[in-house]
């Protein structure tokens, strides 16, 4: 076989077709264009570069992306569990409905959630003149950034519980029930125990992908430099600029977390299947 | 009955206890759901209809509205196609075959799940755009990608190629090989396996993008 020293023989034919496609495909796609990117950070002299990814509008664009997707991914983690224990133990009349709408942040174009979101939180929407009267402002402020994120991550938190909630087994719930535990230390020493690292994947997903969402959030931030002003926005602003030095060091920044936390991913997943079987979510 | 009536055979063998824990966890969830899915939506429903189905018609039909919307379409027509092919390729690669490599493979194509689609268009201008790798090579030749309909395709496939390759590997791999090491060696030519593509995930980000 021609390709017999890359890959194990095999009978089925289009290895070479179908992996040289492959390779082509993404080298052309993902790898040439980022490429690009960590080739222009690096024509930038390293202090430079220093200085512009320690630039004071910068280090507080990064304060509010990672600390709102840490925070959103915190409280996802826990409604987004009550959420999945219901739809996986509960049997009650619009179950069906609830589960669909779990996957309505993933269905929807990022740019209707975040209208949807202003809308319904600015001084004059449904929620937001009631908020106001209690002196909490939500749109244009950090606090809309953490709720567009809540709405962003919770798919994701949500679908990794439900897999592990329906694996737990319920003989061990009712021996240790049956043995005289309460329904918290079930809850601590069973389920907690085998759900975690499903919990521990939702939780690095909603945050990952907290960290890089734009369109949602913008419309929803108010945008001010300093105080609502997420890293991806400052990297479409320094472009639009022209300021491409500043938008490859930012970017480069990003890039570097985003493949950080896809290594993270990776080994929280790694450690669920080590530790349970515990199949991947997407 | 407790709320949300649930099977009465479900709620029969619950203590009393657990009924009450079952109905404060659903009241918390739905309340969740629907401070932050249902009324956002509702309240972007209303508005759109709020001077009724004439004005929101023909707000849909204006020339630009249209123009975008046909837009979109384009995008996704091309894009779907192509992100299919992809994805087809991808998983008959990495599902049939052992080779070195493939884990990195894999890593690659989660890539773009992972990157911020800022950056996606960040690095597409750093390619392309008038003082791009090949951006000034392409203008002089009158072939525009940054602010044009070819750009936004590159992007959209960019940030939707893993989806279709994401649900097929699995399946792919779930199923094994052993119908189709069957099939050959009952004669069968190798067109006729037949592949059974999902991209209903991959049509849908196009829109969103």
């Amino acid at each position: 076989m021609a390709h017999g020293r890359v890959a194990v023989p095999s009978v089925l034919p289009g290895f070479g077709l179908t992996f040289g496609f492959t390779v082509s495909f993404l080298s052309a796609i993902i790898l040439l264009p980022l490429a690009a990117l960590v080739i222009r950070a690096f024509e930038i002299p390293p202090g430079d570069l220093l200085g512009l990814l320690t630039d004071e509008r910068a280090v507080a664009s990064y304060r509010l992306s990672f600390g709102a997707a840490a925070i959103a991914a915190t409280i996802n983690a826990v409604f987004g569990f009550i959420v999945a224990w219901c739809l996986v133990r509960y049997d009650f009349p619009d179950r069906r409905l609830l589960d669909t709408m779990i996957d309505l942040p993933f269905a929807l174009p990022t740019a209707v959630s975040g209208i949807a979101l202003a809308t319904v939180f600015s001084p004059a929407g449904w929620l937001g003149q009631q908020l106001a009267a209690a002196g909490v402002q939500v749109a244009y402020t950090r606090l809309g950034v953490v709720v567009a994120l809540v709405l962003i991550g919770l798919p994701f938190v949500v679908r990794s519980l439900q897999l592990a909630l329906a694996d737990v087994h319920r003989d061990l719930e009712d021996a240790a029930e049956s043995l005289g535990a309460g329904g918290f230390h079930v809850f601590r020493r069973i389920i907690l125990p085998t759900v975690l690292p499903a919990l521990a994947t939702g939780f690095t997903l909603a945050f990952a992908r907290g960290i890089g969402k734009y369109g949602s959030i913008v419309f929803i931030s108010g945008n001010l430099p300093f105080a609502t002003e997420i890293t991806p926005l400052l990297i479409v602003i320094r472009l639009e600029q022209y300021d491409y030095a500043a938008a490859a060091a930012l970017g480069f920044f990003m890039l570097a977390v985003s493949f950080m936390m896809l290594l993270a991913i990776n080994a929280v997943q790694g450690w669920g299947q080590r530790r349970l079987g515990i199949r991947a979510v997407r | 009955m407790a709320a949300g009536g649930g099977t009465s055979a479900e709620l029969r063998t619950m203590t009393r206890g657990s009924r009450v824990t079952r109905a404060l966890l659903l009241a918390v969830s739905f309340a969740f759901l629907g401070l932050l899915l249902l009324a956002p939506l509702g309240a972007v429903l209303a508005q759109a209809f709020a001077k009724g189905v004439g004005a929101w018609y023909s707000s849909l039909a204006e020339p630009d509205t249209l123009a975008s919307i046909r837009l979109t379409l384009l995008t996704a027509a091309i894009v779907v196609p192509v992100n299919t092919l992809f994805g087809i390729a991808a998983a008959w690669a990495i599902a049939r075959f052992e080779f070195r490599g493939k884990s990195l493979l894999v890593t690659l194509i989660d890539l773009p799940l992972a990157i911020s689609p800022v950056i996606a268009g960040l690095v597409l201008v750093f390619v392309f755009g008038a003082h791009g790798w090949f951006g000034g090579w392409l203008i002089e030749r009158g072939i525009h990608v940054i602010f044009a309909v070819t750009g936004i395709v590159l992007a959209t496939i960019f940030i939707s190629f893993p989806y279709v390759a994401r649900e097929l590997i699995p399946l792919m791999q779930q199923r094994g090989s052993d119908d189709e090491v069957a099939a050959l060696s009952l004669g069968a030519r190798p067109w006729t396996t037949s592949c059974a593509s999902r991209c209903r995930r991959s049509a849908g980000d196009c829109c969103t993008a």
